[in-house]
């Protein structure tokens, strides 16, 4: 039961945490232009996939494995998201740095 | 595109003017800088106390939520009742047994991971039951010490004794204890059984158990867990039934129907799921004598729950679970004791019972029997062969399993069951099977007769249960008929409503529990989504102010560009 707590308390703290960072990428989308703003747009949708699929998680009381596979998908969609955004600033620090 | 253009600009001048020349005008911004530092580092510190008050905050009123919702009110409250004043309240409940007070912990009894439990005893109580994360662990327990087996390395569990005396019960506080490695690669236990309770009550399994229960429970614990337990019942055997032990060991079997008066062996095996050769048999006598107030009511057995069938013959015929104080208005107006689908004997079996409980009844003479090894029993006792082998002896062996899962069934969902039907000595033949849906208090709720099924080896079926029945633990039992002999075979799920969120691990809050406490979950969303709110306003505002404030003053502040002559600031 303990750690039946300790899972609930981080997973509220998760979504809590989530949606700062909704909110941060979105002030720096509002910043920046071009590749950095494709970018952080790229990150910023890979924490709103996320957000849902915490959401559906939560949702998800009897266990339902149609729910399960949305969720499934959406952790999917926020990795190559997240990789997308990643692999931009990638490139715009090798541009930076002069690499060919 | 014009602020990240200037930005671009200034950074451009700021590398190509690197001299500067000190005058009245570099002073006063070198004050202004200062000035601005200080702020700078009360307005952080100012904002470092916020987010950390405010994750303060919101951890205690996370952990208010998980914990109990009414916590954070009682917390309140009792600050302001311990500011306030302090009340020392004593309550003395007469005949009522001290509450336990309970420590456990961790040991190894040779390469196995045990925990002992130990509790005071100034006035003993008259038996205790223990409960381990709120499942039954135990139960009619004499003594104050108990050693649980039954355990996994590296969890921690939480134990409850209940003290039961003559005027109620007692629980003690929950103590918790983490399990201690003591090899990391035990070998498996050789297997035990104890049969601890009948009727809930401690007995002494070497002895005869008498009882005027006619439906007697029996229940103990094995150290394997979801072992399969199967039970006989001799002479005969004239019964068999399968179960499954829950997950720490404990097991509990009601007989199915009603016993007649007599002496009857009750033979326990339990047998381990993924090791069939690993099993171990245990045996217990229980004397069925006739009840002080035997009347007519007594006709259908003596029990609290009597099953019979009300309206034979009609098109109202249903099998019912009735009270005992009822049978004698049921009988007068020509039902019968027993399912509906089960054929009153003629002849009672035995004759000093006025008439013999149709469900369950002998259909072996009490006779001495011969064994196939020629040794000699005397009905009352388990053939020596069987007790090797109690398999034996069965037509079949049936084991039903509920298949949602952790055996939850939710609102509006189905019982999702599995049987399995190992034939024994006989071709698969085809036969009446009755599903029943028994609650705690051995009343069946539901009854679903599925004709002309066993050929197969197995088969899945979906059972819908009845509307408005309370939510709790409830048995499932599969019973059939065979060559006279009654097979059954239960399992336990538990119905319960529909979550709407579940918070991780084990923790979930149900629709009911939501609409309760609609007011915390109100006040929490909507804390949450205006701290949001605030927080998205100030970086907008943050942004927007960026945008708009940005004078050549304030790049030369940052140092981006220098001071252009000619040029006021």
């Amino acid at each position: 039961m303990t750690e039946s707590k300790i899972i609930a308390i981080l997973n509220i703290f998760g979504i809590i945490l989530s949606f700062f960072s909704i909110v941060y990428a979105a002030g720096v989308v509002w910043r920046v232009e071009k590749k950095l703003d494709i970018s952080y747009k790229l990150l910023l949708a890979a924490v709103v996939a996320y957000s849902i699929s915490l959401f559906m998680e939560i949702f998800n009381g009897i266990g339902s494995a149609t729910m399960e596979l949305y969720i499934a998908i959406t952790k999917i969609v926020f990795i190559a998201l997240f990789l997308g955004g990643i692999l931009m600033m990638r490139d715009l620090i090798r541009d930076m740095d002069g690499e060919k | 595109m014009c602020y990240n253009q200037d930005i671009d600009k200034g950074l451009i001048f700021g590398r190509m003017t690197p001299v500067k020349e000190p005058d009245f005008f570099e002073e006063s911004m070198a004050i202004k800088k200062k000035i601005k530092k200080r702020r700078s580092l009360v307005r952080s510190f100012a904002r470092t106390h916020m987010i950390f008050t405010l994750c303060v905050f919101l951890f205690y009123v996370a952990f208010a939520m998980v914990g109990n919702i009414g916590m954070l009110a009682k917390d309140l409250k009792d600050k302001y009742v311990w500011a306030a004043t302090t009340i020392n309240l004593s309550v003395y409940v007469d005949a009522l047994p001290n509450q336990p007070v309970v420590t456990a912990t961790s040991g190894c009894v040779g390469d196995q991971s045990v925990v002992n439990l130990n509790w005071n005893n100034p006035d003993p109580a008259d038996y205790y039951d223990i409960l381990r994360d709120g499942s039954t662990l135990a139960s009619g327990i004499v003594g104050t010490t108990y050693m649980d087996s039954v355990v996994s390395v590296g969890t921690s569990y939480s134990y409850v004794v209940i003290a039961h005396g003559a005027l109620g019960s007692v629980s003690s506080s929950p103590v918790s204890v983490l399990v201690v490695v003591c090899n990391p690669n035990p070998p498996l236990p050789d297997p035990q059984l104890e049969i601890t309770a009948v009727n809930g009550g401690p007995i002494d399994p070497s002895s005869v158990i008498k009882t005027d229960d006619r439906t007697p429970r029996i229940s103990g614990t094995t150290n394997m867990p979801g072992a399969i337990i199967l039970v006989n019942i001799f002479p005969g055997p004239i019964a068999s039934s399968t179960l499954n032990a829950g997950s720490n060991g404990f097991w509990e079997y009601d007989v199915y129907g009603s016993l007649p008066i007599g002496t009857y062996t009750f033979q326990v095996t339990a047998i381990d799921p993924d090791d069939s050769t690993r099993r171990v048999t245990k045996i217990v006598q229980i004397e069925i004598v006739e009840s002080d107030s035997e009347d007519e009511n007594d006709a259908c057995g003596s029990g609290n729950r009597i099953v019979l069938c009300h309206k034979p013959g009609t098109g109202e015929e249903q099998t019912m679970t009735v009270s005992h104080s009822s049978v004698g208005g049921h009988m007068d107006h020509g039902d019968h004791c027993g399912a509906c689908d089960v054929v009153v004997p003629v002849v009672p079996v035995v004759p000093v019972v006025p008439v013999v409980p149709p469900v369950i009844a002998p259909q072996t003479p009490e006779t001495p029997t011969e064994d196939s090894d020629g040794s000699s029993s005397d009905g009352k006792d388990v053939p020596v062969d069987i007790l090797s082998n109690p398999e034996k002896g069965l037509p079949l062996i049936m084991t039903i399993e509920v298949t949602n899962k952790n055996k939850f069934i939710f609102s509006d969902q189905d019982i999702l069951t599995h049987v399995t039907l190992n034939w024994k000595n006989m071709s698969p033949q085809k036969a009446d099977f009755v599903y029943e849906i028994i609650d705690g208090e051995g009343n069946v709720v539901s009854s679903i007769i599925k004709n002309d099924v066993g050929s197969a080896q197995f088969f899945d079926q979906s059972i819908l249960l009845p509307e408005n029945i309370d939510y709790g633990t409830y048995t499932i039992r599969l019973r059939t008929k065979i060559d006279g002999m009654y097979i059954t075979s239960q399992d336990k799920f538990t119905y319960k409503e529909t979550p709407m969120v579940s918070l991780g691990g084990s923790i979930v809050v149900t629709h009911s529990e939501l609409v309760s406490g609609i007011g915390w979950f109100a006040i929490i969303c909507l804390l949450l989504m205006f701290l949001l709110l605030l927080v998205l306003l100030y970086e907008y505002y943050l942004y927007k102010q960026s945008s708009r404030n940005i004078t050549e003053q304030d790049l030369e502040d940052d140092g981006m560009i220098s001071k252009r002559k000619g040029v006021s600031l």
